[in-house]
């Protein structure tokens, strides 16, 4: 087991190095903008949206109930789930699995909920509409892939939450980032 | 990871197939509905530290087994085209994983003590 501080007691490699970071922040980037993209022609700013393969599929996706069912566009919520994935993922250096518990945390809340939702959009596309939307299936896709890689890091959070309890401190301490805690628990 | 991504591929057929071969509503809905999450759980568990959720699927899996009989199918592609992937996905689960990390004792470590990552951060015995 290597000695760098950074790496998790037990873990063969640290989840938070920028390696491990940046595809997840550039797939959030991208999934902001298709997002952001299809919001767009939600909010009527632009007439039309790019759709290769299922016809006027995209429109009727887009115009459906479900996508008004909220005061806010649904892609406009994705475009702000995927900006908030964005902007978690990248708060914080590389020990911020112990220095910053509270963002890894909010980064694993935002990433998998958000994946879950658009699952859910997926099945929703055919059974309710009999229409496939292209962008919102890989809004979807890119959703869903950020989960996996997320979730090693907020693994690492919750097992030096876990160690900061079973040393006697103050979990509640550790998830905010409290030095007293920092500088005791490894 | 191979047999994760080939799990996908099979959700992914599974949510295509009604619309290649242009299934009656019933059995498309099916596939609709268990394909994407048989090829999400494939997805989440291509990633080492979730491998598990892989188990996610087994159910959606053995369902397809026995759809064609309890929706009664009465299209012969469709039947072949479910228990050939509801197979896949049950035995894909099944696959056993290589493992190539550690991850201090992993998500079980919240329901266990004496964890892995408890004992490698130079602690000895377990304290609550």
């Amino acid at each position: 087991m290597k000695s760098d501080i950074d790496i998790p007691p037990g873990w063969s490699y640290n989840p938070a190095t920028w390696d491990q970071r940046a595809p997840i922040i550039v797939l959030a980037v991208i999934g902001f903008l298709t997002a952001g993209y299809l919001a767009a022609y939600q909010f009527r700013i632009i007439d039309d949206v790019w759709e290769p393969f299922f016809g006027d599929g995209s429109l009727t996706i887009l115009n459906s109930p479900v996508s008004d069912v909220l005061p806010v566009p649904d892609a406009a919520l994705g475009a702000f789930g995927y900006l908030l994935d964005a902007v978690a993922g990248a708060i914080g250096g590389k020990n911020r699995w112990r220095t910053m518990p509270w963002i890894v945390v909010l980064f694993g809340v935002a990433v998998g909920p958000l994946g879950l939702v658009s699952v859910m959009l997926v099945v929703f596309q055919p059974v309710l509409f009999d229409a496939w939307c292209t962008l919102c299936l890989l809004t979807a896709f890119i959703s869903v892939v950020m989960i996996g890689p997320a979730m090693d890091e907020v693994l690492a959070s919750l097992q030096y939450l876990q160690r900061a309890r079973q040393s006697g401190k103050s979990w509640w301490r550790a998830f905010w980032g409290c030095k007293d805690v920092i500088d005791n628990v490894k | 990871m191979w047999s994760q991504l080939s799990m996908m591929v099979v959700g992914i057929w599974v949510t295509a197939a009604p619309g290649v071969f242009d299934f009656e509503k019933s059995i498309a809905t099916n596939g609709h509905v268990v394909g994407p999450l048989i090829a999400t759980f494939g997805i989440v568990a291509a990633a080492e530290a979730t491998r598990n959720v892989r188990w996610a699927s087994l159910p959606f899996g053995a369902w397809l087994l026995v759809a064609p009989w309890i929706l009664g199918y009465d299209n012969v592609t469709a039947m072949i085209s479910d228990l050939i992937a509801g197979a896949a996905t049950v035995l894909l689960c099944y696959v056993r994983p290589r493992r190539d990390y550690t991850f201090g004792g992993g998500w079980p470590a919240f329901w266990k003590t004496n964890t892995m990552h408890w004992r490698a951060s130079g602690n000895k015995s377990v304290q609550h």
